[in-house]
């Protein structure tokens, strides 16, 4: 059930009607049958591999409290084997066949082919991680173990952020399916205000800018490096604007029954280095490989090559996250580089602004490195997109090549799509960069009553009516 | 990535939220729970009332389209045609048949309801949209295609029909090839927003405030003035084992429906395979089967085939612009080679003690 259908409307309406007319115990159930029955509706049989995650750290939770030391430890591994193990089977097995028996047809040692016909749950590798998280921070004493078995189910499959995230914390979630959420309209407003401004973000500008981008990307070879450039650029904007789209969406639903989500995005195409692109972009995730990955391999401490080596471990396991395709690890890999090139060029850097007279401009300083990081971005996103890696290839050298102007509409992207694109991007810089400046939404709720509903109102048209609505999943439901 | 945050620290971000959505003002008293859930149903009954407002005022604009295919579609459906010819079919006959050549050679009347990227179930549904609301012509001139025997697996241009789903022949032939329509019809603005991908609500309000009248399309006549494509040099390249014209269980049985609905209105029919270029001719599979499949249901029905796949027309790449379409000069001779058969079979035929073929 995608957040941008019909179906999904009557069944959140359902869902906050019931919600507020029973009491707490009874809103924690009718959250995790509602969350079940959500999940559900993409492949039921899958319920049960989520299930089984939540019976294994639900139960390791409770052990990592009541014993110690190696028994303790134990358990965590166990746990973590378990969890990954259901990961690797639906989501890398066939890649890793795939790969060994490339390498052993390579090395001379013809390997069989064997895979698996098994299509991966939605949403995987999110609730796996979530459910990783709790476990460690059991362990490490951060969380108490949860005893009720209804809260940690509905804490691992609460249904605004099952699919897609953000990974939440169980510092965070857990202890809100306790709190009593009153039925308070300033909040509800303020959630509904959310999910709007997410649904301009993914209807308006997302789905719109992927017709374009898929088109172009299915098969590179037969487009010109203009058509090839702007798929890329718009490709840069629909992953952003889905995906942010689809976290405030979460959130604002979130909200409206009266939970706080973590944040996920801060405006990362505003960053002036690739260090700080990944402080905002996706950042319970990038959180969550700081805190379980980076960290405990030794993060910055132990010197340059150590930090290098862990920078390179961690977003290659990122790039892989993200899918089981090659692709993805070079995307990850490079955006290693990048972060190391960062390191090491840092005190390059810094004698070059000083030289130029940069250093004592912040704000052109900040300019160049914004401009950097987007085009550093720019051809990341080149492999996070791209079929193959000889697509990627071709698609990175062919940029500059065949630029014509009478040829930049594709197949299924009509020419009187394109201001509406335009359209769509502008009012979201335009709304980002004002929002830096000014409190929008403190002078939306200024306005009478009556213009402040006429407002309301005419954006929900303004999206309906703008929006395309031709079924297209948000993009990271296939992690 | 870096270390100097603690693990559980949150970084600024969250410390000061995503500013472009702070904390809702709360400083009056919170409201009874009665009172937010009144609050919240008028906002919501009121935005539910201006969908239904929005969706009749923008479907009303888009019926008062006068220009380009949605114009001829309104025309066709609100009963503004009524002309002696009816020329039907997809976007060869919406490019191939010049009515004011026709009315230059028969002194009758002609309008072009043709239609892009239709099949066979979308020409039936608007031929009997027509015979309902027009009054009876006394000629329709039917464009066959290689894909005539099959139907549509999506409608081409949705958002057109959506105006006309209250009309029974257009709504029963939507819903047949998308079972979702009943949303489009019953569910303000879904239609609009769902199907409609080429902005014509935006072109109804344009209409409205401009009222333009220069139109590309001449008594639904689309001549494309356009030179020889790639489009049939990417489309050989794509069929590299030669072109299968695509058939189905249901294509022939609204080929059928065809005749019949003529049959049923007292309107004589003549169905017509206009010219191909001679080279796209060479690589469709079975074809001579396919022509002889036509002729075999125009003779059951009685009813004229008139292959023009012979012509000399199809000889000369400069009158098409791809291998299925011609251009406009190549339209303007086709056009007069059919008036000229018309001419003679309308002699023989309509002097005839029984009119009709």
């Amino acid at each position: 059930m995608l957040f941008n259908s019909f179906s999904f409307g009557i069944f959140f309406a359902s869902v906050v009607l019931l919600y507020f007319n029973l009491p707490q115990k009874g809103r924690v159930l009718l959250l995790l049958v509602s969350s079940c029955l959500f999940y559900m509706v993409f492949v039921p049989a899958y319920i049960l591999i989520l299930l089984l995650t939540i019976l294994v750290d639900y139960y390791a939770g409770i052990k990592l409290v009541e014993t110690t030391g190696a028994t303790r430890r134990f358990y965590l591994i166990g746990s973590i084997i378990a969890t990954c193990a259901i990961l690797f089977v639906f989501k890398y097995f066939n890649f890793f066949a795939q790969t060994v028996s490339s390498l052993g047809g390579w090395a001379g040692f013809p390997i069989s082919d064997f895979t698996l016909r098994i299509v991966l749950p939605i949403g995987l590798s999110f609730h796996t991680f979530q459910s990783l998280s709790y476990v460690i921070e059991v362990y490490r004493g951060h969380q108490r173990a949860e005893r009720d078995f209804l809260t940690y189910a509905t804490y691992v499959m609460f249904f605004p952020q099952l699919v897609a995230g953000p990974i939440e914390r169980p510092q965070n979630l857990l202890e809100q399916f306790r709190t009593y959420h009153g039925v308070d309209v300033a909040r509800m407003a303020d959630g509904f205000r959310r999910m709007a401004w997410g649904f301009f973000k993914k209807l308006v500008v997302a789905d719109r800018l992927a017709i374009y981008v898929n088109d172009v990307y299915a098969s590179p070879q037969e487009h010109n490096g203009l058509q090839l450039t702007l798929a890329t650029v718009f490709f840069a904007y629909q992953i952003y604007c889905d995906f942010s789209g689809y976290t405030d969406i979460a959130l604002g639903m979130a909200k409206v029954m009266g939970f706080k989500l973590m944040e996920n995005f801060d405006t990362p195409y505003y960053s002036a280095s690739i260090g700080e692109f990944w402080r905002r972009w996706h950042i319970s995730l990038s959180t969550w490989f700081r805190d379980y990955v980076y960290f405990p391999l030794g993060g910055s401490r132990g010197g340059i090559p150590k930090t290098c080596r862990n920078l390179m471990i961690t977003f290659a396991l990122s790039g892989l996250w993200h899918g089981a395709n090659w692709t993805y690890v070079c995307w990850g890999l490079l955006n290693g580089f990048y972060l190391i090139g960062g390191v090491l060029l840092a005190p390059l850097r810094q004698r070059c602004c000083e030289l130029t007279g940069v250093s004592r401009r912040p704000w052109i300083r900040r300019g160049i490195g914004i401009a950097i990081t987007i085009l550093l971005t720019l051809f990341a996103w080149v492999f996070f997109r791209a079929k193959t890696l000889q697509d990627a290839i071709y698609i990175v050298t062919h940029f500059h090549l065949n630029w014509d102007f009478r040829e930049i509409r594709t197949e299924h992207f009509l020419m009187r799509q394109m201001p509406a694109a335009i359209l769509g991007i502008f009012v979201l810089e335009l709304v980002q960069l004002a929002s830096k400046k000014y409190p929008l939404p403190q002078l939306v709720l200024r306005l009478p009553q009556p213009l402040r509903w006429a407002f309301y109102i005419g954006v929900v048209l303004a999206v309906t009516l703008l929006g395309v609505f031709k079924e297209t999943e948000f993009i990271y439901f296939q992690f | 990535m870096n270390h100097t945050h603690t693990p559980m620290e949150p970084d600024r971000s969250q410390r000061e939220g995503n500013s472009i959505m702070p904390e809702a003002l709360t400083g009056a008293e919170p409201l009874s729970q009665a009172r937010s859930w009144g609050r919240l149903f008028w906002f919501f009954a009121l935005l539910i009332g201006a969908f239904f407002l929005a969706d009749a005022g923008l479907l009303w604009s888009v019926r008062r389209i006068g220009t380009s295919e949605m114009g001829v579609l309104n025309r066709v459906l609100t009963g503004k045609v009524n002309t002696d010819i009816v020329i039907s079919g997809s976007s060869r006959a919406l490019v191939h048949y010049d009515p004011r050549e026709i009315t230059r050679g028969t002194g009758l009347s002609a309008y072009n309801i043709g239609r892009n990227g239709s099949r066979t179930d979308t020409q039936v549904a608007i031929l009997k949209g027509y015979l309902r609301k027009n009054t009876k012509p006394r000629l329709v001139i039917h464009n066959v295609d290689m894909h005539s025997l099959a139907a549509s697996q999506e409608i081409y241009d949705s958002g057109a029909y959506v105006p006309y789903l209250h009309l029974p022949e257009i709504y029963d032939m939507v819903r047949t090839i998308n079972h979702d329509a009943w949303k489009s019809k019953w569910l303000p603005l879904y239609g609009l927003a769902v199907e409609d991908m080429s902005f014509l609500w935006v072109k109804g309000l344009v209409n409205l405030a401009l009222r333009p009248s220069k139109d590309e399309l001449i008594q639904g006549y689309h001549p494309r003035h356009l030179e020889w494509t790639g489009d049939f040099a990417r489309y050989l390249a794509s069929n590299p084992d030669g072109i299968v014209p695509e058939t189905d269980d249901r294509g022939p049985v609204y080929f059928e429906e065809l005749m019949q609905v003529c049959a049923n209105a007292g309107v004589p029919l003549i169905l017509v395979y206009s010219p191909e270029y001679r080279e796209l001719q060479q690589h469709v599979k079975g074809r001579r089967e396919l022509m002889a499949r036509y002729q075999g249901v125009a003779d059951r029905h009685g009813v004229p085939f008139w292959d023009f796949s012979g012509s000399p027309l199809c000889e000369r790449k400069e009158l098409f612009y791809n291998g299925s379409h011609l251009n406009a000069n190549g339209s303007g001779l086709f056009s007069q080679e059919l008036t000229q058969r018309l001419v003679a079979h309308l002699g023989k035929t309509w002097n005839s003690p029984s009119p009709g073929p």
